[in-house]
């Protein structure tokens, strides 16, 4: 049960956070005009801040008694100068792989990514999409608390990246990312059919490559959420994410976004009902 | 002459010739064996006799002489059969004489002979008997004499009699110690004349005199110093008459019981001395002891002993019979049955001691006691009638005479007075009346022991019935303290006495009214009469075990919808957030059974408490479980559509259970 203390400290928290992501933006809009006042060399910029809107569907299908299909398909939108979030679409984004879950505590996956990259403005000089492929794995520890779970992710992506511009070359490049995440069930003692829970998410994305050179930090992302848990099968999130990080055309410029994101979590059980039934007992 | 001379001799050669040769085949065939000999299968000995064979059977002839000598275990006595005498061609013949000793040795003896010679003292029992052609004929004495140092010393007994043919005949002598016997027999065997016993009685001389004629009893007297006195003999026949039945009987037992039977003592209440009957007696042993020791040794037969024909016939009396008619024989046997039967009864109800603890409970048991204990005290008087009435001798008696001889000093009190629960009572008892002497008969004897036999019967089986009951109330005292036991257990429980870890709600629920229902049905149980418990006994005690069940069977209740909730519920792992979850499953069922069907019943519990109703709901309650658990492995679909928005626990219990 939610006790009106639990809910305070959570409220309290929940405020916390979006404190610190004002502060940040408000400190990022205030270094790019300082910078751009002093025309300092050594001064970072921060690019006007993006408003985008991430629709997001995860799927994890057991396929045997420790082996998943995972499936991310992501509908991206991006601003335009008429419509904040929702302006124009971005990306349509794939991500399967094939995922080991030896133990309750510890995940591993590995897969491919093919990202479409579209460009509505596109001039003659450009492509209106270009395709992304990616290789990917990650690693996800979890640290069960009495009433909260903490998520430790590292996830590698190898990805071959182009611009829009017409003839440009794919550029391989990796991507090392390590996510810091909490589930924290706000109206149940622990995360079950019913509740509610809020997700503190830190992500730190690094990129290497060698086209990067000054702008090893391609993301730091700042991801309130909100979930609620309908059912073992299904999981809604939604929350406003902050990132920021540095571009490709300056390791001193820096980008920020306000992505709005709405996920849903399905896991379907794919095994015969005969495989299904020591289900239970699988992980004691 | 001459020719006649020739013819002589001849003929003498001849003869001789004959004799010599039947001589010769005796002298050849005849021969004399010693050899150990057992006879009658218990006496052990040496016999040396001659015989010859005929068809190689073994027949005596000529001398025989047995001798058995045996030491009598752990004593020193010595006992010893002789028989010396001859046969005749298997036939005892002759000169016999039996002896049997019983010796002590002596501590004086003598060497002869290389033997070592005792004396000895002790008693011989001797008969000099004379045998023709294997029957009693001539002379015969017994003799017993005890013997000092192995020399006569007194002579305790003396009998004399001759035989013909196996027939006593003459006189008789016979004497022992102070008393005498002189009688006699007529060529047929048969008493006759006086038979004078000289009798010591009380420093006194007495001649007792029984008169025979041919057999016949006719007069029984004591004399002393001329005085007669006579004995009575009521329903003895004196004279015979041609329409009577009349027969001749040996000296058995039945003859001198018919001399018992009928006196009735001294007439004219002329009384020399009072032991008549005794004195009578006395005789009466002493004259069959003295007939029968010829050929008696105590119950060893003497004579049949070597031979299987008897060697004498004793002496006959010649009585009157009055046959019994078929009536009588059935009513004797009745009488002896019927009379056994009761006294049977009786013992069985004094010699019962559930009887004394009936008498406290059952006031009918304090009225059978007296009733009964009436005809206890009168039964010695009728079993003394019965062994009279059932003797070979009493059909050779004028009952009629003779029954009025013999009066029941008794009579039954018809009023009952005993003490029950401390209260003096009185009630009357219809007992059979008893016939006076001079209406007594074996039909008026029979009828009263049949009145008898009835009504100790019914009281008999009435007592029984009680006895029955006595043990029903004993099982009873068993149960009862089963019940109190279990009684406790309830309230001991439903009150949760011991901190049970199992007590729940559902016991809180219902205790007080349990506790108060048990508590009633003991007192409502108590209050019954006997006759009631025994048959509230048993349904009470299954009614309280049932409690005592349904206590488990709510201790039971929290696993089973632990069990429920269990089967009920879905848990799988959420791949998504890693953790395992669980979901109800078929929750339309569940929560019909969790939000309806199970507080009905709960309630029907709670407010059913009897011994029928009760367990009847918890039994509801076990099978509404079971199908719970059946429907959670079924394909319910169609059920749960039916559950839609039913609240009703009844509806929902007929959809679950279709």
């Amino acid at each position: 049960m939610l006790t009106k203390f639990n809910f305070r400290v959570y409220a309290f928290l929940v405020l916390c956070i979006f404190a610190y992501v004002e502060l940040a933006s408000a400190q990022g809009i205030g270094q790019l005009e300082s910078g751009m006042q002093k025309s300092d060399a050594e001064a970072s910029v921060v690019r006007e801040a993006q408003t985008l809107a991430w629709l997001g569907a995860y799927g994890t299908f057991r396929l045997s008694e420790k082996w998943y299909w995972h499936g991310e398909l992501h509908y991206r939108r991006n601003e335009t100068n008429k419509y904040l979030f929702l302006g124009e679409m971005a990306q349509i984004y794939n991500r399967h792989g094939i995922k080991y879950i030896p133990t309750k505590n510890f995940s591993a996956t590995a897969g491919g990514v093919l990202r479409l990259d579209f460009n509505p403005n596109a001039n003659e000089a450009d492509k209106g999409f270009i395709v992304e492929p990616r290789i990917w794995h990650e690693y996800i520890w979890t640290m069960p608390f009495e009433r909260f779970r903490i998520y430790h992710r590292l996830r590698f992506e190898h990805r071959w990246k182009r611009k829009f511009t017409k003839g440009s070359e794919y550029q391989f490049g990796n991507r090392w990312r390590y996510k810091f995440l909490m589930k924290i069930p706000l109206n149940k003692p622990k995360l079950e059919p019913g509740a509610f829970y809020f997700s503190p998410d830190v992500e730190l994305i690094m990129q290497t490559g060698s086209t990067i050179t000054d702008n090893p930090v391609e993301d730091l992302r700042i991801f309130p959420t909100f979930a609620y848990i309908a059912n073992p099968r299904t999981t809604y999130s939604a929350g406003l994410m902050y990132t920021t990080g540095q571009t490709s055309d300056a390791g001193f410029i820096y980008r920020e976004r306000w992505i709005l994101r709405f996920n849903v979590y399905f896991n379907l059980d794919f095994r015969k009902f005969d495989d299904k039934i020591p289900e239970t007992s699988f992980y004691d | 002459m001459n020719m006649n001379r020739i013819k002589n001799r001849n003929l003498f050669s001849k003869l001789v010739l004959a004799s010599f040769s039947v001589i010769l085949f005796y002298t050849t065939n005849a021969q004399e064996v010693t050899k150990a000999k057992t006879i009658n299968d218990s006496i052990n000995g040496e016999v040396h006799y001659q015989y010859y064979l005929a068809n190689q059977d073994t027949i005596y002839n000529g001398k025989f002489e047995f001798n058995s000598t045996k030491k009598i275990q752990d004593t020193k006595q010595i006992v010893s059969y002789n028989y010396e005498g001859n046969y005749s061609d298997n036939q005892l013949s002759g000169n016999w004489v039996f002896s049997h000793k019983k010796l002590a040795p002596l501590s004086s003896f003598k060497e002869k002979d290389y033997k070592v010679i005792f004396s000895t003292s002790g008693e011989e029992f001797k008969i000099k008997a004379n045998f023709k052609d294997g029957l009693a004929d001539g002379n015969w004495q017994v003799i017993r004499q005890t013997f000092e140092a192995s020399k006569p010393t007194d002579t305790i007994f003396t009998i004399n009699a001759n035989f013909q043919n196996a027939k006593m005949i003459g006189a008789l002598q016979a004497k022992l110690n102070a008393t005498t016997i002189q009688g006699y027999f007529t060529e047929e065997g048969v008493l006759d004349g006086d038979w004078k016993i000289n009798h010591r009685i009380n420093n006194e001389d007495f001649v007792e005199v029984r008169n025979y004629a041919n057999g016949v009893f006719k007069a029984h007297y004591f004399l002393k110093d001329q005085q007669k006195y006579t004995i009575q003999h009521k329903g003895l026949d004196h004279v015979v008459d041609e329409e009577e039945t009349w027969e001749y009987i040996d000296m058995n037992n039945d003859y001198f019981q018919i001399l018992e039977l009928t006196n009735i003592g001294f007439e004219n209440n002329t009384t020399p001395f009072k032991e008549v009957k005794s004195v009578t007696n006395k005789t009466n042993r002493f004259l069959k002891n003295t007939l029968l020791s010829f050929s008696y040794f105590k119950d060893y037969k003497v004579w049949n002993s070597l031979q299987n024909k008897e060697a004498i016939e004793f002496g006959q009396f010649k009585v009157r019979k009055y046959p019994y008619t078929n009536t009588e024989k059935k009513q004797l046997k009745g009488i002896v049955k019927k009379a056994a039967e009761v006294e049977q009864i009786l013992n069985n109800f004094f010699s019962n001691s559930k009887i004394e603890i009936g008498k406290l409970t059952y006031q009918s048991l304090n009225a059978y006691e007296n009733v009964l204990y009436q005809y206890q005290e009168i039964l010695p008087q009728l079993k003394n009638l019965i062994h009279i009435i059932q003797k070979p001798a009493f059909e050779y008696v004028d009952r009629k005479l003779l029954f009025s001889e013999y009066k029941l000093k008794f009579s039954f009190n018809s009023t009952i007075e005993y003490t029950f629960q401390k209260e003096q009572i009185l009630t009357e008892h219809d007992f059979p009346s008893l016939p006076d002497s001079e209406h007594l008969s074996i039909a008026n004897f029979y009828v009263l022991i049949n009145q008898m036999h009835q009504d100790v019967s019914e009281i008999d089986a009435d007592v029984q019935r009680i006895l029955k009951d006595l043990s029903k109330q004993e099982e009873l005292n068993e149960d009862e303290e089963r019940l109190v036991a279990k009684k406790e257990k309830i309230n001991k429980l439903f009150s949760n006495a011991k901190k049970d870890e199992n007590f729940n709600e559902y016991h809180e629920a219902i205790a007080q009214n349990v506790i108060e229902f048990a508590n009633q049905s003991f007192e409502n149980y108590v209050k019954l009469p006997v006759s009631k418990k025994k048959d509230e006994i048993q349904p009470t005690l299954i009614c309280f075990e049932k409690l005592i069940s349904a206590y488990t069977e709510l201790s039971d209740i929290p696993r089973k919808l632990d069990r429920l909730d269990d089967v009920y519920t879905r848990t799988s792992f959420n791949p998504y957030v890693m953790v395992d979850m669980s979901e109800r499953i078929k929750e339309r069922i569940y929560k019909a059974f969790e939000n309806y069907l199970f507080p009905a019943i709960m309630r029907e519990v709670q407010q059913n408490i009897n011994c029928s109703s009760f367990s009847e709901s918890l039994n509801e309650l076990e099978k509404t479980y079971n199908r719970m658990v059946e429907l959670s492995d079924e394909d319910t679909s169609a059920i749960e559509k039916e559950l839609r928005r039913e609240k009703d626990a009844n509806a929902i219990k007929k959809i679950l259970f279709k």
